[in-house]
């Protein structure tokens, strides 16, 4: 079952009940967050809590209002904004940010897993990227005290990775339940933490999937464990699928409560994280194949997932790989043969034969016609016959 | 074996007579000597060496005394489980024996559920060389008497001192549980063991005493009180509401209550919402007019979760309730098994509630039914 919201109102009627230790996991999941209804409300539950948590305890509250604020702003009421720049240091949360820049920069909420032989937590993760700004990652001050030495050095080099591009710099905020307790250990932070990084820099933010694994400093992957019991845990927190590197590790039952997508490269990873919608995984990665072989492109291009076909990068690399297979005679007639059975089906839809179709601008007839014109001649019929494309003068002329 | 010499232990005891039960100085310094100070000079060297010789005396108090007058950190918080408080220095007095019971310092082991409700706490004392089987250190020389374990009321309490982590706290309430061996009873330590409980059960008693007067019949007492018999109430609510239909077989007043179909035009029906909500019943109690009605309404909820070994549940009534509501709330598992609901409570004036359901997981309450039933008045 999907997870439900929770309040600051209803966290204090607990408190008063003496059950506020109940609901610390709801104050790890700010996405969750029902904002109170007015300024009054929020600052006197704010006040009420905070006297109640233990000094340990006490970043709880505001790092989760701060990850709600940041990640959904659209959600957040002016005053409620106005009441957290006024009264929320940022960098007593370990965020070395004013408020201003926090503001100015894109955040996102990613999830990650820990797991045991027993039982699988997630904690979510808050990433900001800042256009134009050094290539560089921040972390608060307290995240060495909470990761061990795999876990600190396998976000590096995610970081590493992710700083090849050069565009931007990073900050990220664990929302975790304590600060000076050891609660990341081994590689499997990379993987998700790259993703998050990448999404972040490319305009997206997917929901409903979790990453796990790790990376090598060449961008290879690496196994993660405890695969069954992050899969509960995942469940159980409304998430829909586990993003993992292939693994050996079998999965425990038929029914795993999310699916399991396992990829084989880091550029696999990215496609499905770019393009992830709840049960869409499978197609995905076959998707992916198939752009990833000229081979299966022309084989299957027109079996390529609708969501696949209305994703702009999609269709830039489909384009390209077209372009490939255009160039071999055999697999040129296998893809115009695919192409032509589905624009003569009335099933196929109008828009995916557009997306399909599209690569075959009139640059690319003529040079096609000068080695294959045969090709160049039933893609071109092809067009024009095919009555819900519509034709402008790029195929005329 | 205890590390200390026999003597050491010895006027550590001494010390912890006096620091427990010798009346603080502006009572024992005071001009006038009443009944209860004169009773206690008459057995007290100390009291009265201190009486005659006045402030230079102070030089001679044991340490134990002075760290009760230093001054601690005061903090403007509800007590936690975990945290070391003193106890009011005002709820000391004279008591039986004629001694003065001081205020000791507690580890709260229970926080209150309510504001100025009980809290469980376990004694504390400050000189090591007192400590066996049982005590365990929490820090700057204090140490917890988990054999001495009483209830006070929160605002007993009256400046914060310390935290100790989760882990020594539950170290110490598993030691709760435990019996030790039992020391010779002409040994300074079993002594020390004596007094400690005496001065526990001075404390305590106050506020038990005061905790019970406190304490209202719940509405589901008040409800039997005013109608005797089970039966009566469904015929009650039958006269009232023919349109009800009740449940076949014969069950338990709350069961009944709980699984009585209100028609299903008075059945509200969830809008289209993205989180679970469910129907229950609720039973508005007049008391005074001797009425009562059962109405149906919607609760959302908003915990759903396997938690600490139970299955955890939590919303909010989405109906105004009266001036005070009880929840009674069980799963009713496919195999006709049932697990009661703990610690559930249902605010009056937000609808608020939470259930707890022990040694359930989340499998077996997807698979199952959740019942539940207010009471309001």
């Amino acid at each position: 079952m999907s997870c439900p919201n929770w309040s600051l109102e209803e966290l204090n009627v607990w408190r008063l009940y003496g059950r506020l230790d109940e609901r610390i996991r709801d104050l790890l999941r700010p996405h969750q967050m029902s904002w109170p209804s007015d300024e009054l409300e929020l600052a006197a539950s704010f006040s009420s809590l905070q006297r109640s948590f233990q000094h340990q305890r006490r970043h709880l509250l505001p790092q989760s209002l701060v990850a709600a604020a940041l990640s959904r702003p659209h959600q957040v009421p002016d005053w409620a904004f106005q009441w957290l720049r006024s009264q929320v240091d940022l960098g007593s949360l370990g965020l070395s940010l004013s408020w201003e820049i926090a503001c100015s920069m894109k955040w996102m909420l990613f999830p990650t897993a820990l797991a045991d032989e027993s039982r699988g937590l997630i904690y979510r993760v808050l990433a900001g990227y800042k256009e134009g700004a050094p290539a560089e990652a921040g972390f608060p001050t307290w995240w060495p005290k909470t990761a061990d030495e795999e876990a600190l050095k396998s976000v590096r080099i995610a970081m590493n990775l992710l700083g090849l591009h050069g565009e931007g710099g990073f900050h990220f905020l664990p929302i975790i339940p304590f600060t000076a307790k050891r609660l990341f250990h081994g590689t499997s932070l990379g993987l998700p933490f790259y993703l998050a990084g990448y999404g972040l820099c490319r305009g997206f933010a997917p929901e409903g999937i979790l990453a796990t694994g790790g990376i090598g400093e060449d961008g290879s992957l690496l196994l993660a464990g405890g695969l069954p019991m992050k899969a509960a845990a995942a469940s159980g927190d409304g998430l829909k699928a586990l993003l993992c590197p292939l693994s050996s590790e079998t999965k425990t039952a038929q029914s795993e409560p999310v699916e399991r997508i396992e990829v084989e490269s880091l550029q696999e990873a990215c496609f499905i994280w770019e393009l992830y919608k709840p049960g869409e995984g499978n197609d995905l990665q076959s998707d992916f194949k198939s752009m990833a072989d000229t081979s299966r492109l022309a084989a299957n291009a027109h079996l390529l997932s609708k969501r696949s076909l209305s994703s702009g990068i999609v269709a830039e690399e489909y384009s390209k790989k077209v372009e490939a297979v255009l160039e071999d005679r055999d697999l040129a007639r296998q893809l115009l043969d695919n192409l032509e059975r589905m624009a003569d089906s009335p099933e196929y839809p109008a828009r995916e034969m557009d997306a399909l179709l599209a690569p075959f601008s009139p640059e690319r007839a003529r040079s096609l016609a000068a080695g294959n014109p045969v090709a160049a001649f039933r893609a071109f019929i092809n067009l024009l016959l095919t009555p819900r494309v519509v034709c402008d003068n790029r195929i005329m002329t | 074996m205890s590390a200390y010499d026999p003597w050491e232990i010895r006027l550590a005891w001494q010390a912890a007579r006096q620091i427990r039960t010798c009346p603080p100085d502006h009572k024992l310094l005071a001009e006038a000597v009443g009944k209860e100070l004169a009773a206690h000079l008459e057995i007290c060297e100390f009291c009265r060496d201190f009486r005659k010789l006045g402030p230079v005396g102070e030089e001679m108090i044991p340490m134990g005394r002075i760290w009760q007058q230093e001054p601690i950190s005061a903090a403007s918080k509800a007590p936690e489980a975990g945290e070391v408080w003193s106890v009011k220095e005002s709820l000391g007095g004279w008591g039986p024996k004629k001694v003065h019971y001081n205020s000791p310092s507690v580890l709260v082991l229970m926080a209150a559920g309510k504001p100025d409700e009980a809290v469980r706490v376990a004694q504390v004392y400050d000189d090591p060389r007192l400590m066996g089987a049982g005590d365990l250190l929490l820090g700057n020389g204090l140490f917890a008497e988990t054999w001495n374990t009483y209830t006070l009321r929160e605002s007993d309490l009256d400046h914060f001192i310390l935290t100790i982590s989760p882990e020594l706290l539950q170290t110490i309430l598993e030691l709760e549980a435990e019996d030790f061996p039992s020391l010779d009873d002409h040994s300074p330590l079993k002594a020390f063991r004596r007094l400690e409980l005496e001065v526990g059960a001075f404390f305590s008693i106050q506020a038990v005493s005061d905790l019970m007067s406190r304490h209202t019949a719940t509405l589901r007492e008040r409800l039997s009180e005013r109608f005797p018999g089970e039966a009566a109430v469904i015929e009650m609510i039958r006269r009232k509401q023919p349109r009800i239909t009740w449940p076949a077989s014969p069950l338990p007043l709350m069961d009944a209550l709980a699984r009585a179909r209100l028609p299903d035009d008075e059945v509200p029906l969830a809008a289209s919402s993205p989180g679970r909500v469910l129907s229950l019943n609720v039973l508005h109690i007049h008391l005074e007019q001797g009425e009562m009605f059962l109405y149906s309404c919607i609760a959302s909820i908003s915990v759903w979760r396997e938690q600490e070994n139970g299955f955890l549940v939590g919303g909010r009534i989405q109906e105004k309730l009266g001036e005070e509501a009880e929840l009674s709330a069980r799963f009713e598992l496919p195999d006709g098994a049932i697990v009661q609901g703990e610690g559930t409570f249902v605010d009056a004036e937000t609808g608020y509630f939470r259930a707890f359901f022990p040694r359930l997981e989340a499998v077996g309450a997807e698979e199952s039914e959740l019942v539940l039933l207010v009471l309001t008045g």
